[in-house]
């Protein structure tokens, strides 16, 4: 199948979007300027402002003179390619495949598409109308190439639609600017009497190479599509993604609830078809005035259960604000896991320690907490208390040992160990008491030291003593006292977990 | 304030311990100890050198083993005297028989049966078991030592693991006394890492994998003995006990000396007796009824100067090769640097007339 690409000029990008937020400056001239050695340059402005005869490199101040009651604004750098990121994005709802083009354009890869619109010229009017509604002079160029789709695009008064494989003849009365050439070959290519593509396109390619430069013809080809071109999306498309899109725009959390659903339905009756489980993915919605949001979840383990991914997405559903109304929902399945058989024999009934149910109660627990909040430890064989569990968020990994069932220790480990106040009178002895987060607590009872020194091939360092302490509350803490036996040493002391 | 420590292993334990007999020793020595005690897995091996040294600093030695059992707890043995070392000799001569190279094959029975004159010290687990209690097994095992062995005690240490304290509670309440000990594995806790690389070799482990077969930290090491009292305040007598077993093992290194076969004596003779004899023999051979009074006083001589020096046994087994010799037609050079002496003549040892 022929490549398809449509290039959309923005030709007043700054200055429509300064029109979009304050409408009274679309009846007056406009322009951007930046600071030069001094003076005040224009670097664009709108169409009000050009007919006056304002050009990008004027002055501010001659600006002023041609056209009276003309508005500046100070140009911020980068942000064409922030408001052209925005367009980007909201063009995802038309391709996947979205580039931007700067400093003024977007790139898109409608390539098997445009039949959603019913014909690539209906595809184009509808996404230039709604262009032009949001505000934006754009002008589109559509052809089987991007250097072809780009010059009809900036060249061709009202944009067209070049028929596959019709690139010579589109390019034929062009001037040479469409091309994408440097302003310098520009100029010399004019003061040569190139005026129109047709003029050089049949020199023979070495004369032209020779004459003026390997980019003439680099980028004449690549216009007729004898080279290659490439496209680097916006967004990596993923490669299960299902998308729904409205003919009526929707408000309510009921249809919501129906249309979300039945995306997910889709997306995981298509997983489940290919051996696949969902790990993460993200709802995207757009609504009808061009603003987006997105909803996330992540799963512990993969998971192909319509009703499950729904649940997770249906806690979230309040942060949904539809606005005037969604009109496309777009469902990534951002990381996907094989999600073998035997899971599927485990939740037919036999629950296990790693079955569905575990994992679908963390799931929920975390959507509530966080997911960061839930942690499965497993054991590492190290002494050292930090480095003897392992933090995994994998339900299926097996631990390397077991876990040794010979060292006390608290369940959890703070991390870090938190300094407490404390004084120990006698060595060995764990202290009397200790202050921890302003509290005083009374040692009752004491059981300890547990000295344990550093693993000298990972870290230099002493040791610790440990005390399980009781306090007299009956709480019991897991305290550590630092090495005090050289000259001039003084023992701090921490805590670093608690008892059941 | 005194202290011996019981409990060593030294590098003389393939792979376990961390120090040379010798550090151990001069370390005990440099912090006052009042004896010393080396207990390497099986073998006496490494007591010469620590006794070399021992004898040097004025330091009490004593030679001692751990026997690893393949059907018990592990004792220590301390030979009291010098018949209870050679039995303990034995006992592990008969292990590596019985087994290939480097290894010892030893049971409880065979511990039993060359006990004598030995004080023994078992060796209790590690760790207590997670209901806070010594193995049954052990108990049943200490039961049975001390039915079979006469003095007996178990090793107390703190190597600041946790349960500690519970541990020595438990083992204090068995009815052996116990000793304290720090089951020392190196002279200074510097050499904790080279334990460390030991302790790996000996698994096929690298440092990265190693986990709980390495010690949690570095403290068997040779501690002050204030240190050691302190740490065991709360049982005064195990380090008493240390103190008496020490002083009960009565075994010096120098009281052993060759034990020359004597088969070759007749009944009822000493070997100088009849060396004198056979020689004065060889000597009216060969120069007839007769001696020189020369002759006479030379070969006196040269026997009192063997008999002396205790070598009488040696030259009679150069005798009884010579004549062997002679008997089957084998051309012998009995002894070159003795030649020339009268006694080896008459005793046929050398054909040179001096």
């Amino acid at each position: 199948m022929p490549k398809r690409f449509v290039s959309i000029w923005f030709r007043y990008l700054l200055t429509d979007r300064e029109a979009i937020r304050q409408k009274s400056l679309r009846q007056l001239p406009v322009a951007f300027t930046e600071p030069d050695h001094g003076r005040l340059l224009v670097t664009a402005m709108n169409s009000n402002a050009e007919q006056c005869g304002v050009k990008p490199g004027m002055t501010a101040a001659d600006a002023r003179v041609i056209a009276p009651g003309i508005q500046l604004f100070e140009t911020k750098a980068g942000r064409n390619i922030k408001l052209l990121k925005g367009l980007a994005e909201w063009c995802l709802r038309y391709t996947p495949l979205v580039m931007v083009d700067a400093p003024d354009g977007l790139l898109l890869d409608v390539t098997g598409c445009t039949h959603l619109k019913g014909g690539e010229t209906e595809f184009l009017k509808d996404m230039v109308g709604r262009l032009r509604a949001l505000g934006y002079t754009i002008r589109p160029g559509m052809a089987d190439t991007i250097g072809c789709a780009w010059a009809v695009a900036r060249c061709v008064e009202s944009g067209l639609i070049v028929p596959p494989g019709g690139q010579r003849n589109a390019l034929m009365p062009l001037p040479p600017a469409c091309l994408r050439l440097g302003v310098d070959l520009l100029i010399k290519l004019n003061e040569l009497g190139f005026y129109q593509v047709r003029s050089f396109i049949y020199l023979p390619k070495s004369d032209l190479k020779r004459r003026f430069g390997a980019s003439i013809i680099l980028r004449l080809y690549q216009a007729l599509g004898q080279e290659a071109e490439f496209l680097l999306p916006l967004k990596e498309p993923v490669p299960y993604s299902e998308r729904i899109a409205l003919l009526e725009p929707i408000r309510t959390r009921e249809v919501i609830e129906t249309t979300v659903h039945a995306l997910i339905d889709t997306l995981c009756k298509r997983l489940y078809g290919e051996g696949l489980g969902l790990r993460s993915a993200v709802l995207t919605y757009l609504r009808i005035d061009g603003k987006s949001g997105q909803l996330s979840i992540g799963t512990n383990h993969p998971s192909q259960r319509t009703d499950h991914v729904f649940k997770l997405f249906a806690l979230q559903f309040d942060q949904v604000a539809p606005g005037l109304g969604i009109e496309i929902f777009i469902l990534d399945a951002t990381k996907t896991e094989p999600a073998s058989d035997q899971q599927n024999v485990l939740w037919n009934g036999k629950p296990a320690a790693d079955s569905e149910e575990v994992a679908e109660l963390l799931d929920n627990v975390g959507a509530r907490v966080g997911k960061d909040q839930i942690h499965r430890y497993l054991p590492q064989e190290h002494h050292w208390p930090e480095r003897a569990a392992e933090n995994t968020t994998n339900l299926t990994q097996m631990p390397e040992c077991a876990w040794p069932e010979d060292h006390i220790r608290p369940v959890q480990l703070l991390e870090p160990p938190e300094p407490i106040e404390a004084m120990a009178l006698t060595p060995d002895y764990a202290p009397r008491q200790f202050v921890y987060r302003h509290e005083r607590h009374i040692i009752v009872n004491a059981d300890g030291p547990e000295r344990i020194s550093h693993e000298w091939w990972i870290e230099d360092g002493g040791y610790r003593d440990y005390y399980v302490a009781e306090d007299e509350e009956g709480m019991r803490y897991w305290l550590f006292g630092t090495p005090n036996d050289l000259p001039g040493q003084t023992r701090r002391w921490f805590i670093h977990g608690y008892f059941p | 304030m005194s202290y011996a420590e019981l409990q060593v292993t030294s590098n003389f334990s393939f792979r376990l311990g961390g120090s040379h007999p010798e550090e151990l020793v001069d370390q005990a020595a440099d912090l006052g100890y009042t004896a010393i005690a080396l207990t390497d897995r099986n073998t006496f091996a490494g007591v010469v050198r620590a006794y070399v040294v021992a004898k040097d600093r004025g330091i009490k030695f004593i030679p001692a083993v751990r026997l690893d059992l393949l059907d018990g707890p592990s004792l220590l043995a301390y030979p009291t005297d010098q018949a209870a070392y050679s039995r303990l000799s034995g006992l592990l001569t008969l292990g590596n028989l019985r087994a290939e190279k480097e290894k010892c094959f030893l049971h409880k029975q065979d511990v039993y049966g060359y006990a004598e004159g030995s004080i023994f010290v078992i060796i209790p687990p590690d760790k207590i078991t997670a209901d806070f209690e010594l193995p049954k097994k052990f108990k049943a095992e200490v039961a049975e030592y001390r039915a079979n062995l006469k003095n007996l005690y178990i090793a107390a240490s703190r190597t600041f693991a946790d349960g500690d304290a519970k541990r020595l509670f438990l083992l204090s309440e068995l009815g052996v006394p116990m000793v304290a000990t720090n089951n020392v594995h190196y002279h200074d806790p510097g050499r904790r890492e080279l334990q460390d690389v030991l302790t790996c070799v000996r698994h096929k482990r690298t440092i990265f994998n190693a986990g709980y077969l390495l010690h949690q930290n570095a403290e068997r090491y040779l501690k002050e003995a204030k240190e050691m009292q302190r740490l065991f305040h709360a049982y005064p007598d195990a380090v008493a006990n240390s103190q008496k077993v020490a002083a009960a093992c009565n075994f010096d290194l120098k009281s052993l000396q060759y034990e020359y076969p004597d088969e070759l004596v007749p009944e009822g003779m000493t070997a100088d007796d009849y060396l004198t004899e056979i020689t004065l023999k060889g000597a009216h051979e060969f120069f007839g009824e007769k001696l020189a009074p020369k002759l006479e006083k030379q070969l006196h001589f040269e026997l009192d100067f063997v008999r002396r020096r205790g070598h009488a046994k040696y030259f009679l087994t150069v005798h009884d090769y010579v004549a062997w010799a002679r008997s089957q037609n084998i051309l012998c050079q009995g002894r070159g640097s003795a030649a020339n002496s009268a006694m080896c003549y008459c005793l046929g040892v050398t054909p040179v007339n001096p």
